[in-house]
């Protein structure tokens, strides 16, 4: 041994031990814990985190009336309500749903009826209506939507039946910005529930 | 009713001679975060090869050249110890794999978060966003290691040391991915590999993630062997990532405007700066404590503090090997070098084992026979 040893050795008892050294002969489980734990922050915290920052915030369910309900996004606000209708806006687009009432009239029918007071209370010389397009909500009821234009609007019109009841909506918006909101607009529509006849 | 003493020389030891230790939880946890980032990295660098292979081959075949030739250079040049290649193998590992896959899975997150906060579109996204990722899972390859005793971390430059290699590993893998997938893009992609890998590697790799983790590594390090209060080690472990993560952010940001090769160049002094101080300090630190070793522990017949002080840096050794060869020839001057590595391993066995240690029995062994080789050479010119 190197000479004064027996006095260094006595101080480097007397010395604290570095965590390296007192770590010898331990078990490792809690460092497993630690190392773990910071992962599974990261791997498993992280991005739920970031999952819910970025998500968008689940669709609102609005009555529209008698029992009827719809499903709208933020996107959408919910303006005064008028009797027998709810009106939803986004930006320059104005979506007004009526209230069900009652009707035996297949919405392919009924369509049309809703198309000639759009095409009567027009601005401009010129209006056109595309052809009618069917569809099933979600509920599976049956629908029917036309999109319409006139020089300074453009606008979609939906009607929902399930062979008793019907709802009418009405979208309609300047000519920009057009795409967004009928798609936002129909997916609305899609999500119409209509009461059934004990509800009403 | 007096303590028992325990001289310093019978300290417990690591049960292992390197991190792979079966008994060890920590060893496990490791395997299996190994295995399960294997399933996030091994199908980007699929798709890096696939996308265009020719450009993708060329892109590996440089980056794993130069993974392996700066590896090289760390380790045999290192000051005082050749470290155990398997520990090496296992830090570069967690860099090339652990860190990346996680990262992968975690860097998206924070960028959503950190987004939200400054903007999608904001010039500052990838710069504050990726550190806060890449960092903290880098350096705790250098927490994983230090928690099993047979990764031998017991100076601050053993944690620079493997910080550096799991840094390195992790910009091997990530300059592999961006090159070859800028460059299956590209309209001449051979070119595009070649021009990535000289900025990616050369132009700003010098001071890139293998510095970063060097610098987080070493506060890591310093947590586990130093016996300040807690406070202070805290900090200082703290301090060095938070220092990494800044560095790194500085690198990624926008300050400096100019070409990418003027930016990297600027960027670079202070990473440089920084991470010659931490290695400088970490170094006089490992001096101090070999020195102790050798007028403590060591007996003097192997290694006197007198001889320390002729081995304590490169420059000393050097000019003792050249005095050598003037006075005795170029054999006796083979043996000095000899005697020198079997001395130093002597130290750093006896530091990390205990003098009485396998370890050290075999570099005393080492020690006694280099000296009796030069006695020899000398005597017999």
């Amino acid at each position: 041994m190197s000479s004064g040893a027996t006095p260094a050795a006595r101080a480097a008892h007397d010395t604290p031990e570095p965590l390296s050294l007192r770590l010898l002969g331990r078990g490792s489980a809690a460092g497993a814990a630690i190392v773990a734990a910071i992962v599974l922050l990261y791997v498993g915290v992280l991005p739920a985190v970031a999952g819910s920052v970025s998500a968008p915030a689940p669709p609102r369910i609005v009555d529209i009336g008698d029992g009827a309900s719809i499903r709208v996004t933020e996107d959408w606000s919910i303006g005064t309500d008028t009797p027998g209708a709810v009106t939803l806006t986004q930006g320059g687009a104005t979506l007004v749903i009526g209230a069900p009432v009652d009707s035996d009239l297949h919405p392919a029918q009924a369509i049309t009826m809703v198309t000639d007071t759009w095409l009567e209370q027009g601005q401009g010389d010129l209006a056109v209506t595309g052809s009618p397009r069917a569809f099933s909500t979600d509920a599976g009821d049956d629908a029917v939507t036309s999109v319409l234009q006139d020089p300074l609007r453009a606008g979609q019109a939906w009607v929902v039946s399930d062979g008793s009841q019907m709802v009418v909506a009405l979208l309609s918006m300047p000519q920009t910005g057009w795409e967004a909101a009928s798609d936002s607009a129909q997916a609305i529509v899609r999500s119409l529930v209509l009461p059934t006849q004990g509800q009403r | 009713m007096t303590a028992e003493i325990r001289p310093y020389a019978r300290q417990p030891r690591p049960r292992t001679a390197t991190f792979v230790d079966a008994r060890s939880w920590v060893f496990w946890t490791v395997v299996v975060l190994t295995l399960g980032a294997l399933t996030q990295v091994a199908p980007l660098v699929l798709e890096s090869l696939l996308a265009s292979p020719a450009s993708g081959a060329y892109a590996a075949v440089l980056w794993t050249g130069y993974g392996l030739v700066f590896a090289s250079s760390v380790w045999v040049f290192e000051l005082y110890e050749r470290r155990h290649l398997v520990n090496v193998a296992g830090a570069l590992v967690w860099g090339a794999i652990v860190a990346v896959g996680l990262a992968h899975i975690a860097g998206p997150a924070m960028h959503t978060l950190v987004g939200a906060r400054v903007g999608d579109d904001s010039l500052w996204l990838s710069s504050i966003s990726a550190p806060l990722v890449e960092e903290p899972l880098k350096v705790l390859g250098v927490v994983a290691l230090a928690l099993v005793p047979g990764a031998r971390i017991r100076t601050v430059a053993d944690g620079a040391f493997y910080g550096g290699m799991i840094g390195l590993g992790f910009q091997v893998v990530e300059g592999f991915l961006y090159t070859a997938r800028t460059a299956a893009l590209a309209g001449e992609p051979m070119e595009t590999v070649t021009q990535m890998f000289v900025l990616r590697g050369i132009v700003a790799g010098l001071w890139s993630h293998a510095a970063f983790s060097a610098i987080a590594g070493a506060g890591v390090a310093f947590f586990f062997v130093s016996v300040a209060p807690a406070l202070q080690r805290w900090a200082v472990a703290l301090g060095a990532l938070g220092a990494a993560m800044a560095l790194h952010a500085l690198l990624n940001s926008p300050v400096v405007q100019g070409t990418q090769v003027t930016s990297a160049l600027i960027k670079g002094v202070p990473i440089v700066a920084v991470l010659l101080t931490t290695l400088h300090v970490s170094h006089l630190r490992e001096r101090a404590v070999f020195a102790r070793t050798a007028r403590v522990t060591v007996p003097d017949h192997l290694v006197s503090p007198a001889d320390f002080e002729g081995l304590s840096t490169r420059t000393r050794r050097r000019h003792a090997r050249a005095d050598m060869r003037e006075r005795h020839g170029r054999q006796a001057a083979r043996d000095l070098h000899r005697l020198q590595r079997a001395q130093l391993a002597l130290l750093v066995a006896a530091h990390s084992d205990g003098m009485i240690s396998a370890r050290a029995a075999d570099a005393a062994g080492r020690v006694t026979s280099a000296r009796s080789s030069l006695a020899w050479s000398i005597v017999g010119k």
